[in-house]
């Protein structure tokens, strides 16, 4: 007897996972990281007692990029952890020579041009022999940065040309955006470089030193954090129901782990709906390299190879949510009820899948599908809540955020580890994005088989 | 064998095959020969059954694709252009793969994926990942996947692209081996010599339509059968008319102003003879070529253009 064709390609796909670990690691280390660092840049409170890399800065270029550069190194998250002196270059090799900074960064002239253009282009980076830790990040931080303005420069190439024109004034209508209460130029460029940052986030944890260097501090900080579990646990339950006053200065590390279990169901949405399009991906990228189309000339029904595709990316979803929730109760000692998790994980993923399914269905190439699904995600995650909890939203976005896969998600989460709901008790996120998964999975597959047959 | 009735497949307003018939039969290699964009692949997409023909249609050993698909699939083995393969995986897990999809399991399968791996020479690097093996080892993979399941007939489609003269001839053997043992061969090039040496029947593929077809004997009779005169020059064609007296030994293939292709059927002395009688009358000739008939030859006067690599 033949096996089915669904089992078939489900065990091709985990196999080709399992030969390349290093994406599913990503998706999942990058919620604990980053909650970790909201954890510590939101709880520590003034974020004495890390000592912050010094980092001299040499913007030769002066242009839209190079600011973009240096706004990265203004942002909350990574002022806590590197500290900028800008200057001219004799002078940073003079800091480096004395040992004043642990390195620094050259972004030389003619930068922002190049990058815009997709030119080949350098970040210099300089570094301080005589310390170990600090070049290293300084080197990791650079490369990140080139990773996001290379991926940026792709991916948004259009509408930072658009916001660069705005910024010179040679757009037409930038006179009236202006007028019409239009952010200033730094906003526009801080926009950009958010929406450039966020959209290739991801990418900067597969570094290696970089995740080292943010992971020692978040071990420290989780070390701490589950001496005081009790304690936490305490504080968890008074925040949820209300009547909790503000946690005081000794309780600082409590702070962070809740912090930490707020943030972290978000996070870890994010980075599941990430793993789902990185995986459903698959659909273009195989119909470009042509083994789609070979499938197809097997003789199977085309239904089972895509069902294969989607399930194939449910069941690492469900792996890597697994880890994660092993790795978050290890951190937290959150309890939970594992039952539920497991259903809403799968209810979640199944709807990320089936909407990716539909994306892919409909995009012309991966690149556009890619795109769409990227924009599509980002902006879920913010509305739905994955990036700043939900009561922290402005309004408009809290009356948007039902719409958005991110939200009933998290709400789910959330009352599982932190109310301790049950299946019951989110029967209602269940219901919404099981519906959710199964339409976009028949109505995408439908779409995605019909194109197969034309020879799209 | 395989039999293709009156195919025909437009993308937009480009018609991108013609209706096209051809047969080709057990233990045959049928090669269709044409240059980039005469409508080869899509051809074999059709046959295969990833394109929807707009007319027409393919049956196999009495099997009609249109009408049931899988059975029809599960006697064709396809090596596509591209090479379709997961670069991830190993040599052997891919064959496996495909081997698995095409019906195969447990020892069959096993054996069967040593087998055609050996046959294309990739035993000693079947456990390394496809990604890291040259373009040619790549080819062959691509070669061996179409054939695990041991089809009734193959679907070659330009198997040899981009390889160096040694992996070519090694692919070109084991596809005349396959031959032996009463599979069909369609097999689609550009290369003429690929197709002079290869095949037993040949399609000549241009511009959508099926310009000509037979053995390589067949086809070369179609330009002559002794040597192949080709002149170039300031001449118009009734001038060269005037000249040339078709008798037994001196056929006119192809004549226009300014070049004519003449089947010269004697021996050498000949041909220096009719040369002599043509400069002798003061026809301006500024080039001349002598051939043995070719494929090279019918194609040129099937469509008026050299098919060059
Ligand atoms: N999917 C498609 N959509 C639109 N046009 C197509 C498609 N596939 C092929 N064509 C067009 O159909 C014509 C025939 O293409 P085909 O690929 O069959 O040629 P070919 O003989 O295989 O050429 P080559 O030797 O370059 O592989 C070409 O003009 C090509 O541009
Ligand atoms: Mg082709």
């Amino acid at each position: 007897m033949r096996e089915p064709t669904v089992w078939i390609v489900i065990r091709k796909d985990l196999l080709r996972r399992l030969r390349s670990p290093l994406a599913s690691i990503v998706y999942l280390l990058f919620p604990f990281v980053f909650s970790g660092l909201m954890a510590l840049a939101f709880g520590s409170g003034g974020g004495g007692g890390i000592p912050r890399v010094q980092v001299a800065i040499v913007d030769q270029d002066a242009g839209i990029i190079s600011r973009f550069v240096l706004s990265v190194f203004s942002q909350e998250q990574v002022s806590r952890f590197f500290e900028t002196t800008q200057t001219s270059a004799e002078e940073a090799m003079e800091l480096v020579e004395k040992n004043k900074v642990a390195g620094a960064i050259i972004i030389p002239k003619g930068f922002s041009e190049a990058v815009l253009d997709r030119r080949e282009t350098h970040l210099k980076v300089i570094k301080n022999p005589a310390q170990s830790i600090g070049p290293m990040a300084i080197e990791e931080m650079a490369e990140m940065i080139a990773q996001i303005l290379d991926g940026g420069a792709k991916v948004l190439a259009e509408p930072l040309e658009r916001i660069m024109g705005l910024a010179r004034g040679t757009d037409s209508t930038a006179p009236r955006m202006i007028q019409g209460g239009f952010p200033t130029d730094e906003a526009v460029a801080e926009i950009a470089a958010l929406v450039n940052r966020t959209l290739r986030s991801i990418r900067h944890f597969a570094f290696p030193p970089v995740i080292c260097l943010e992971r020692t501090q978040i071990l420290a900080a989780s070390q701490d954090a589950a001496d005081q579990a009790e304690s936490a646990a305490k504080s968890a339950a008074a925040g949820s129901s209300g009547d909790g006053g503000e946690p005081d200065e000794e309780e600082g590390t409590s702070r962070l782990v809740l912090i930490f279990s707020y943030v972290l169901p978000g996070m870890a949405t994010f980075a599941l709906f990430m793993l789902a399009l990185g995986f459903m991906a698959d659909i273009p990228r195989e119909r470009n390299i042509g083994t789609l189309a070979r499938q197809l000339t097997s003789p199977v029904h085309a239904s089972g190879i895509i069902a294969g595709k989607i399930l194939s990316t449910v069941i690492m979803g469900l792996l890597v949510a697994a880890a994660m929730a092993v790795i978050g109760a290890l951190l937290l000692k959150v309890r939970a009820d594992l039952g539920a998790f497991a259903l809403l994980c799968l209810a979640f993923l199944g709807a990320a899948t089936g909407f990716l399914t539909l994306v892919f269905g409909f995009a012309r190439s991966e690149q556009q599908g890619s795109t769409l699904a990227s924009i599509v995600i980002m902006v879920m995650a913010m509305v739905g809540g994955s990036w700043i909890p939900l009561n922290s939203l402005p309004s408009f976005c809290r009356m948007l955020a039902p719409a958005t896969l991110n939200y009933w998600a998290i709400t789910g989460f959330q009352e599982i580890m932190i109310s301790g709901a049950g299946i019951v008790e989110i029967a209602q996120p269940l219901a919404i994005l099981f519906t959710v998964g199964i339409v976009g999975t028949l109505v995408g597959s439908w779409i995605v088989q019909r194109r197969l047959m034309q020879g799209a | 064998m395989l039999a293709v009735r009156n195919l025909s497949k437009s993308f937009g307003s480009l018609k991108a095959v013609d209706n096209i018939s051809f047969q080709v039969h057990a233990g045959e290699i049928y090669g269709l020969l044409g240059p980039n964009g005469a409508g080869k692949t899509t051809t074999i997409s059709c046959v295969c059954g990833l394109l929807k023909p707009d007319a027409g249609g393919s049956e196999l050993e009495g099997i009609d694709l249109a009408e049931d698909p899988l059975a029809f699939k599960r006697r064709i083995g396809v090596v596509p252009q591209e090479i379709a393969i997961y670069g991830d995986l190993s040599a052997q897990e891919n064959v496996s793969f495909w081997g698995q999809l095409a019906g195969l399991h447990g020892r069959d399968l096993r054996r069967r994926v040593e087998d055609v791996l050996e046959i294309v020479g990739l035993q000693d690097r079947m456990k390394d990942r496809s990604s890291k093996l040259s373009g040619g080892m790549k080819r062959r993979l691509n070669l061996a996947i179409g054939m695990v399941h041991n089809p009734r007939l193959l679907l070659l489609d330009e198997p040899t692209v981009g390889i160096d003269v040694e992996a070519r001839i090694n692919i070109l053997k084991v596809i005349r081996d396959v031959v032996k043992s009463g599979t069909a061969v369609l097999y689609t090039t550009h290369y003429l010599e690929e197709a002079q040496d290869l095949c037993d029947r040949i399609g000549i593929m241009d511009k959508s339509c099926i310009l000509a077809e037979g053995s390589l004997d067949e086809l070369r009779r179609m330009v002559g059968e002794g040597q192949i005169l080709t002149l170039r020059g300031a001449f118009s064609a009734d001038e060269f008319r005037g000249v040339i007296v078709e008798d037994g030994g001196v056929r006119i293939v192809t004549l226009e102003d300014g070049y004519a292709m003449l089947d010269v059927r004697v021996e050498r002395g000949e041909v220096s003879a009719v040369l002599g009688r043509i400069l002798g009358q003061g026809i301006s000739v500024d080039d001349i070529s002598i051939q043995e008939p070719s494929l090279q030859g019918v194609f040129l006067k099937l469509t008026g253009r050299e098919l060059s690599e």
